[in-house]
């Protein structure tokens, strides 16, 4: 710490979690993000779950900084039994007042010049009304809700692909192929994202669902990579051949 | 009995060596509802009873039993209002103990907390002791399950089964004839229901309502209270329970 200067802890994210991924389909809301936390370059670990149940019917993934992420949980989880002990049991606080919640955390934070550094996407269904709420709140607090929402560089590459092939009724099914073919780009595109991935889907039915992590098939069988890489850099590569 | 200007405060004994304002408000508690808590085989079965006082009170509004953490609950009586206090000291007590020690806080050790405060009000000039007793139920990682009482004078045991309020007597002498340790809780609510009716009697004339909430293996050991629509139902089976004991009594 410099003296004189107040105190901040993250200034740089440390382990961090790449893109999540968060999109409406016919039943509810489906959340994604892959396995992986970057210390660095290096994967520090693969099978870290990025995303939790908040109450019954509202969930959270975070991208970005993982203490942070964990930090996050914890002040969700005070304000969730708060919530519960208050009312006899009962849920008062509902998909969007966490949401909103969690945008005047990120603001405050941001403000003090000491950010929580996420990038976070919540999503709830209610289980009362049946309202669908999706929206994405980043480390300035800025809110943004969405029919589909991408954190960090799935951001850039995703946002086209999820563009064109989103629609209000998707199947359970489609929505996951969707997101698979989103998590592939960026496991082909970003270093810091893995294969591994875990979908949390949120219904009227069946509340919030954390599925088991799975991993998605890539690619890599091409002509390419087999015999033609040296041939095909040898001229760039080597001087005067 | 009062004591020529012993009773004012409770800053100094009298000559016999009591503090007649702490006996004044286990008065406010003798005379009013009784509550009572009692150890089952798998959990915890805390309940009160009380009086509808206006005909135009909406139902249900005049609570008593309270959660402190989602694995502690609380009932009380005498001055309600001193016993909400207490509850919600309690519950900042343990957000903080998490928030510094990073695990929930141990039943005892918020018993204890809380019965120093009791015992605070009780040495202070220009503070008046807390006119309500209390009864916590909780389970830890370090002991369990656990119920204690907290009475006006900071006094703080634990018990297998405690009552407090006017019908203290009767149901304390009702709880150690049942052996509720051998017995689920699902077993035991009905008849702490019938306790808790018998031990108005004399105000049986009036509305009457019951509040009970458990903790138990079944609710995950989280302080769970009962709906109304149940417990209501289980006042009126008691009720009749009990009419038709004393119908054979007589």
């Amino acid at each position: 710490m410099i003296s004189g200067q107040p105190r901040t802890h993250t200034q740089v994210p440390v382990n961090i979690g790449t893109s999540v991924m968060g999109l409406r389909y016919k039943d509810g809301i489906m959340l994604a993000a892959d396995t992986a936390v970057a210390y660095g370059s290096m994967k520090k670990t693969k099978h870290a779950q990025r995303m939790a149940a908040i109450s019954s019917d509202t969930a959270i993934a975070c991208s970005g900084e993982m203490s942070d992420f964990q930090e996050l949980l914890k002040i969700f989880r005070e304000k969730h039994d708060g919530d519960v002990i208050e009312n006899d049991g009962a849920l008062f606080l509902k998909p969007t007042d966490y949401f909103n919640y969690l945008s005047r955390v990120q603001y405050q934070r941001r403000m003090k010049g000491d950010p929580l550094w996420n990038g976070s996407i919540i999503g709830g269904v209610r289980q009362d009304s049946g309202d669908v709420f999706l929206g994405m709140v980043d480390l300035y607090g800025t809110k943004v809700e969405g029919n589909f929402l991408l954190t960090g560089l799935a951001a850039h590459y995703c946002q086209v692909l999820m563009q064109n092939s989103w629609r209000a009724d998707l199947t359970e099914a489609e929505a996951r192929a969707i997101i698979e073919d989103c998590m592939k780009v960026m496991f082909y595109r970003d270093k810091k994202a893995s294969d591994e991935i875990q979908i949390t889907t949120i219904t009227k039915d069946q509340g919030v669902k954390i599925h088991d992590p799975y991993r998605i098939q890539g690619e890599w069988n091409f002509q390419f990579f087999h015999d033609k890489t040296n041939e095909f850099w040898r001229p760039i590569r080597i001087y005067n051949n | 009995m009062s004591g020529t200007g012993f009773d004012y405060e409770c800053s100094s004994l009298s000559p016999e060596g009591r503090i007649f304002q702490v006996e004044y408000a286990e008065k406010a508690v003798e005379t009013s509802s009784t509550i009572l808590g009692v150890r089952c085989k798998n959990g915890i079965v805390l309940g009160t009873e009380k009086i509808v006082l206006s005909k135009m009170m909406v139902a249900g509004t005049d609570k008593r039993v309270f959660s402190i953490t989602t694995t502690t609950g609380s009932v009380v009586n005498g001055l309600t209002p001193d016993g909400k206090s207490l509850v919600y000291r309690g519950r900042e007590e343990a957000v903080q103990y998490e928030k510094m020690f990073g695990i929930k806080i141990p039943i005892q050790v918020l018993a204890e907390r809380l019965a120093m405060r009791t015992q605070m009000n009780t040495i202070y000039n220009g503070i008046r002791p807390y006119g309500t007793s209390i009864i916590l139920a909780g389970n830890d990682h370090i002991k369990g399950l656990g119920l204690y009482m907290i009475e006006p004078s900071g006094q703080c045991f634990e018990y297998y089964g405690c009552a407090s309020g006017r019908g203290k007597q009767l149901a304390r002498n009702e709880i150690e004839k049942v052996n509720f340790r051998e017995m689920s809780v699902d077993e035991a609510i009905p008849l702490i229901a019938k306790i808790l009716l018998k031990a108005q009697e004399e105000m049986k004339d009036k509305k009457q309502e019951l509040e009970i909430s458990i903790i138990s293996d079944t609710t995950g050991y989280k302080h769970k209270i009962l709906d109304r629509v149940f417990v209501d139902q289980l006042t009126l089976k008691a009720q009749e329970e009990i009419e038709n004991e004393q119908m054979e009594m007589a």
